[in-house]
């Protein structure tokens, strides 16, 4: 008789005809799976990818997403396939997509919320997103998915990547494909759920005022060109000609930090600028008005808010140990942490879920909303703990 | 940072993310998020009475509207109420109250309740939001009254156009033809519309037609008549019809629609001197039912028609409409580009008088119990005397007006009494008709058509002003919301001016001399002040303002009393107004009273965390009181005022307790040294002493044992020498000793790089200012040593006008960056925790130019301004 709960994860490298069936079938411990999600490189044949999953699994509901890079219990790793499986009598799931998100970021999550399974018997929820940090203020997604479930339903997931393309990303749903859209999972539990969320980044230097905003953009920082106060700050010299390459990477490490009531500065990832408009583009809002530093950090202070935010995730789940994690890690944290330090990390990650099995992959901005209304975040680690 | 200035900072953020809504839905909605954001709550929403406005942390469907309703605004520091939140628990509740919209309060809710600047900060975001949902309601309301007017002008052109083919008694084919197309112009809903005729045999039968596509020809094609469809219905009941679904209709015309790809039609009786005589329908192909009000639209055009048909007799009636309709559009229009009310007044003076015609017509708006003249007419062609307020009452046609609120007429001027007839009487008026005009449901004034020949005016007149009446009110209502609009904008924009420059951490003076200048200009004021209380019941003006820019008197320490805004604010500790000032002004306000000729102010207090700190005054010369709302008004001023000053206060607190820190420390550091020198060192000299004497004791024989004493003494003096190294590190004694150009003389000495020292000063300094500037030098040539790899330093020291300016210059590698972690981030606390400055000026290459600027004179914690 298979257990009431359980979680599987299944990784297979390379881009190779087998590797969906190979990872699928490793992560399909019993045959009453409940939900499938499915991390991978954009350089797979993605609706063949999710044939093969589907020969294995059946119509299990499944969502998923491409990655800049996959996480796995063995290791990271890139253009590979990680495939997790949960399922028993003590879960239950359902699944939405909601297309076109970038039209109305808002109501895509609202719509992606609506699939939350009302099983009173099962008092433990999760609602999982997995959506397209291209298609504008992600935040509002978050608005909107709040909008629906309130404060009763933590929300956790994170924004698909494209290898760093930063050109199109793709969200996964049953056997079809998507971009600009939001898919998501509605986890009902019938044992405890935790999410852990830290970023290890510290301010650095005096803040400035945004004195000029809308939306993502920021237009001037203490009165001047945005752009020119963040390469001052930094005293980086002005490029001879505009360098979007020189600027992301640059911005990789030195992501802009807004301070918060609650003491914990929320993140910014700048994901480019506008050379001719002196503007720097974020991958969410930067509220005019506010204060905001240039941040740091080093591989030291990122692998610590890797413990800290594996230990708060476990900590929900009332000394239980965990069936299995999902990290949402930020692609700057990897930015940071370099290859030799990306292994320490997944091998701290095993170590902390004593021995369960570990899934995730490397984002485009993480979603974790516990308390309050704020779950946008950047360059920040986000681990769901299924208990 | 601290919670004050976090509370201008979220403050800001709020501004920012709710004036970017671009509808009142959506910034009911901004507000409720960015107000759970900005306080970290749980949930946060706006509701009235008992709707919901916005909502935000609440499942969807679920929202508890009477229990939200139940929060009540609560004073600080008042038990709140507590609202059960599903996911989060019981929650403590804080409500404030919205001026807009009516009856409406914002309410945040998180497990723990809310501080005081945070209740602060919750009322400040409340009036915020009120005020950008009633700027969003204004530019909405704004928006309709320009496309109704619009819509209106474009009617009437149309039924001016078909007036005129009237008018030149154009063939009747071709004016049915011009009114279907005119009504498809008007109707952008229409797709079809035809002028039909009902014949005697039972048939309706097209006389005029158009067609949005152009194609196909109509006129002549006759249907039989029954079923249900729009001409049918018409015929049946003579009124208005409509069919919302052609196909759900029948009968032969509903069939022929269909065929024609008609989905919804409305139909409207033209009836001829009191016969049926036709109908004209129009028909739409879409698949929303053509909207409401289309009959109403219809039945002007049936009349043209009407008229077209009986013609002969009607072209005199008709040359009337058309003038009228002429009139009216030309008003219209003038309306409708937003011109100023006083050219609109004038221009239906004019038309009305000559459309009438009238000898003299005029319009006065009620104020008061009195009637002013705004616009007037006379067929004389002089300009019409415009009387200024002139009281109401007594028999006339404005009185009745006023009273009744409806039309009303006055035949023969011999009976009229009041001073309304006087002047009717002087201006040769035998006979009047008054209309009244109403500006959103409530009296505004009235529009006057008179006559000076002694013929009563024509029966019609009261029905004929009514049409220029509502173009009036429109135009009045035009520019009372562009009034208000502009209004709300300047407030907000001023407010939001002070408030940056609050979250900058501008200097208090700056931020009064800001909230008084943009108080004085926001309102109708021609001088404003900004007191603070001094203790002893006195009060100081730091910042004041007049509209003409004349000096205004000084005022410091002046004692409180008599009858004066400073003391009843004072007294009262709440907003206090005085509309009318008497002789008892009391003493420190005579040079601003009588000086100045005030005639009446209000006062609004500025509170800091709890207490009263002080007032912020407006005043006026003219007779005028101030306007009602001008204490609320101040109060969003005054509640800025107030964080500036907490925020000063805790940077100045904070400056302090740095400094004591740091003299705690230097004190430390002073008793180890004293108990080094004292203690350890004294015991080890005489240690060594001892072993010296029993050295020279050992008998020459017992060499092994001379020479291990001998070893041992040396290590003990090479210990007493580490002892007295390390000792001087923690406090240099020499400069408690000798001051700071010997201990720095040593130090220079020591050091590892030459130093050129340039000292230009004797005397002795405080001693947080010599140990400091000790330090400094002493840690900037340690860096130059062992990082800058300097072959030099110059150190400079002068004392100016209680500064003392300090200098070290290296000519090493130079990049040091306090921001990257080292002992300079040490020294710049140290030096700014004394009051001072602290510069690096290290590129890469250039050496490292350290400059420190120390105040010698007062202690830094005394500089700060004593609250």
């Amino acid at each position: 008789m298979p257990p009431d709960r359980w979680f599987g994860v299944g990784s297979a490298e390379g881009a190779e005809e087998s590797a969906g069936a190979l990872a699928a079938g490793e992560a399909l411990l019993h045959d009453d799976a409940k939900l499938l999600i499915v991390f991978c490189s954009q350089s797979h044949d993605l609706v063949a990818l999710l044939r093969q999953v589907r020969a294995r699994a059946g119509d299990v509901p499944l969502i998923g997403c491409t990655t800049a890079g996959e996480i796995a219990t063995a290791g990271p790793s890139d253009a590979s396939v990680v495939v997790t499986a949960i399922g028993g009598s003590g879960f239950a799931v359902q699944t939405a997509v909601a297309t076109g998100a970038s039209r109305n970021l808002r109501e895509a999550g609202a719509q992606a919320a609506r699939c939350l399974p009302r099983r009173d018997d099962l008092p433990h929820k999760v609602l999982l997103l997995l959506s397209d940090g291209l298609a504008g203020d992600q935040q509002e997604i978050v608005r909107g998915a709040h909008g629906v479930l309130g404060a009763s339903v933590p929300l956790v997931g994170g924004c698909a990547g494209d290898d760093l393309k930063m050109i199109r990303t793709f969200q996964l749903h049953g056997d079809r494909v998507f971009t600009d859209s939001v898919v998501a999972a509605g986890i009902a539990s019938d044992a405890p759920l935790g999410i852990g969320v830290r970023h290890g980044w510290r301010r650095v230097g005096e803040p400035m005022l945004v004195t000029g905003s809308a939306g993502n953009r920021v237009y001037t920082l203490d009165d001047r060109p945005a752009l020119d106060a963040y390469l001052e700050h930094l005293g980086v010299a002005e490029p001879a000609r505009p360098d979007q390459e020189g600027l992301a990477r640059l911005a990789l490490t030195h992501p802009l930090g807004l301070s918060r009531p609650n003491g914990e500065d929320q993140v910014r990832f700048i994901g480019g600028g506008d050379f001719a408009e002196r503007s720097l583009s974020c991958i969410a809002e930067v509220p005019q008005g506010a204060l905001v530093w240039i941040m740091e950090g080093d591989a030291r202070s990122v692998l610590e808010a890797t413990d800290a935010a594996c230990g708060d995730s476990l900590a929900a789940l009332a000394g239980r140990p965990p069936l299995g994690m999902i990290a949402f890690d930020c692609i700057a944290r990897r930015g940071v942490l370099g290859e030799e330090g990306i292994r320490a990390e997944t091998g701290r990650l095993a170590a902390i879920a004593l021995g369960a099995p570990v899934a995730g992959f490397y984002t485009y901005g993480e979603i974790a909303r516990t308390r309050g209304v704020r779950g946008f975040h950047n360059q920040t680690l986000v681990v769901l703990s299924i208990g | 940072m601290d919670s004050t200035a976090w509370s201008t900072q979220q403050l800001a953020e709020f501004i920012a993310g709710v004036s970017a809504a671009g509808t009142e839905p959506a910034a009911a909605r901004a507000t409720v998020e960015r107000a759970a954001e900005a306080l970290d709550a749980d949930v946060a929403a706006i509701v009235r009475g008992g709707e919901l406005v916005a909502a935000v942390g609440y499942p969807e469907g679920h929202v508890p509207v009477g229990e939200l309703a139940a929060v009540r605004a609560q004073r600080p520091g008042a038990a709140g109420s507590r609202l059960a939140v599903p996911g989060v628990g019981w929650c403590a509740a804080a409500a404030a109250t919205l001026e807009y919209p009516p009856d409406g309060v914002l309410v945040v809710a998180r497990p723990e309740g809310l501080t005081r600047e945070e209740t602060g900060l919750l009322r400040g975001m409340a009036r915020i939001a009120a005020m950008t949902m009633r700027t969003l309601s204004v530019l909405d309301h704004e928006r309709a009254a320009r496309e109704e007017i619009e819509r209106l002008a474009r009617e009437q052109s149309a039924l001016r156009r078909v007036a005129t083919l009237v008018a030149k008694a154009a063939s009747p084919g071709e004016i049915f033809s011009a009114v279907a197309e005119e009504v498809g112009y008007v109707l952008p809903a229409a797709d079809f519309a035809l002028v039909s005729r009902y014949d005697p045999d039972g048939a309706v039968e097209v006389v005029g037609a158009w067609s949005r596509a152009g194609e196909p020809e109509f006129v002549g094609m006759r249907t039989p008549i029954g079923g249900r469809n729009a001409s049918t219905l018409v015929f049946e009941r003579n009124q208005p019809a409509r069919v919302d679904h052609l196909a759900a209709g029948n009968g032969a015309v509903a069939m022929t629609a269909r065929d024609l790809g008609m989905r919804s039609s409305v139909g409207a009786p033209i009836s001829v001197e009191g016969t049926l005589w036709g109908v004209i329908v129009v028909a739409s192909t879409r698949e929303n039912a053509l909207p409401a009000g289309t009959e109403h639209r219809l039945a002007a055009f049936t009349e043209l028609i009407a008229t077209t048909i009986a013609n002969a007799q009607a072209r005199q009636e008709l040359r009337t409409l058309l003038d009228q309709q002429a009139a009216l559009r030309r008003v219209a229009t003038l309306v409708a580009r937003g011109a100023p009310p006083g050219a609109a007044f004038a221009a239906v003076a004019e038309e009305v008088g000559r459309l009438l015609p009238a000898d003299l017509t005029l319009i006065g708006r009620f104020e008061d119990g009195m009637v002013t003249g705004v616009a007037g007419w006379s067929t004389k062609g002089d300009p019409v005397p415009i009387r200024g307020r002139t009281s109401l009452g007594g028999r006339n046609v404005t009185e009745l007006v006023f009273r009744t609120g409806r039309p009303a007429r006055l035949d023969s001027y011999g009976e009229a009494s009041g001073a309304v007839a006087a002047d009717a009487r002087d201006r040769g008026i035998g006979s009047a008709v008054g209309a009244p005009i109403s500006v959103e449901g409530r009296l505004w004034g009235v529009m006057i058509a008179a006559s000076t020949h002694g013929e009563p005016l024509p029966p019609n007149t009261e029905e004929r002003l009514a049409d220029f009446t509502e173009l009036v009110a429109t135009a009045i209502a035009n520019a009372e919301a562009r009034e208000e609009l502009r209004r709300v904008a300047d407030e907000q924009a001023a407010l939001r001016r002070v408030a940056t420059l609050v979250a900058r951490g501008a200097p208090p003076l700056a931020v009064f001399e800001a909230v008084t200048e943009e108080v004085g200009r926001l309102l109708p004021a021609d001088v404003t002040a900004l007191g603070r209380y001094d203790p002893g019941g006195h009060v100081t003006h730091v910042s004041a303002w007049s509209r003409t820019g004349e000096a205004l008197p000084e005022t410091e320490r002046a004692p409180l009393g008599g009858r004066n805004l400073s003391t009843l604010v004072f007294e009262t500790g709440r907003a206090a107004r005085i509309d009318s000032y008497g002789d008892d002004f009391g003493p420190h306000a005579a040079e601003w009273i009588a000086g100045l000729g005030i005639r009446s102010g209000v006062g609004a207090p500025i509170s800091v965390e709890g207490r009263l700190w002080g007032i912020v005054i407006v005043a006026s010369t003219s007779g005028e009181p101030l306007p009602g709302d001008t204490e609320a008004r101040l109060a969003g001023f005054a509640e800025l005022v107030a964080t500036a000053i907490a925020n000063t206060e805790a940077q100045a607190e904070l400056t302090a307790s740095r400094a004591r820190i740091v003299a705690t420390a230097d004190e430390t550091r002073r008793r180890i040294e004293r108990d080094l020198h004292d203690g350890a060192q004294q015991r080890l000299v005489s240690l060594a002493l001892q072993l010296r004497a029993a050295q020279a004791a050992v008998p020459d024989e017992l060499g092994q044992i001379q020479a291990d004493l001998g070893r041992v003494v040396a290590g003990l003096t090479s210990t007493l020498d580490e002892l007295r190294e390390y000792a001087r590190g923690i406090h240099p004694a020499i400069l408690g000793e000798g001051g700071l150009e010997p201990a720095l003389r040593t130090l220079a000495r020591r050091a590892a790089v030459p130093v050129v020292l340039d000292m230009r000063t004797t005397v002795r300094l405080p001693e947080r200012v010599e140990v400091t500037a000790y330090y400094v030098i002493s840690e900037a040539l340690t860096n130059a040593a062992k990082h800058a790899g300097a072959s030099c330093v110059h150190v400079d020291i002068e004392v100016d006008r209680g500064v003392m300016r300090l200098c070290v210059g290296d000519d090493g590698v130079g990049g040091a960056d306090p921001a990257r972690g080292s002992g300079l981030v040490g020294l710049k606390d140290r030096v700014e925790a004394t009051g001072g400055t602290f510069v690096v000026d290290s590129s890469p290459g250039g050496g490292t130019r350290l400059v420190v600027e120390l105040p010698v004179g007062a202690g830094a914690a005394d500089a700060a301004p004593s609250s």
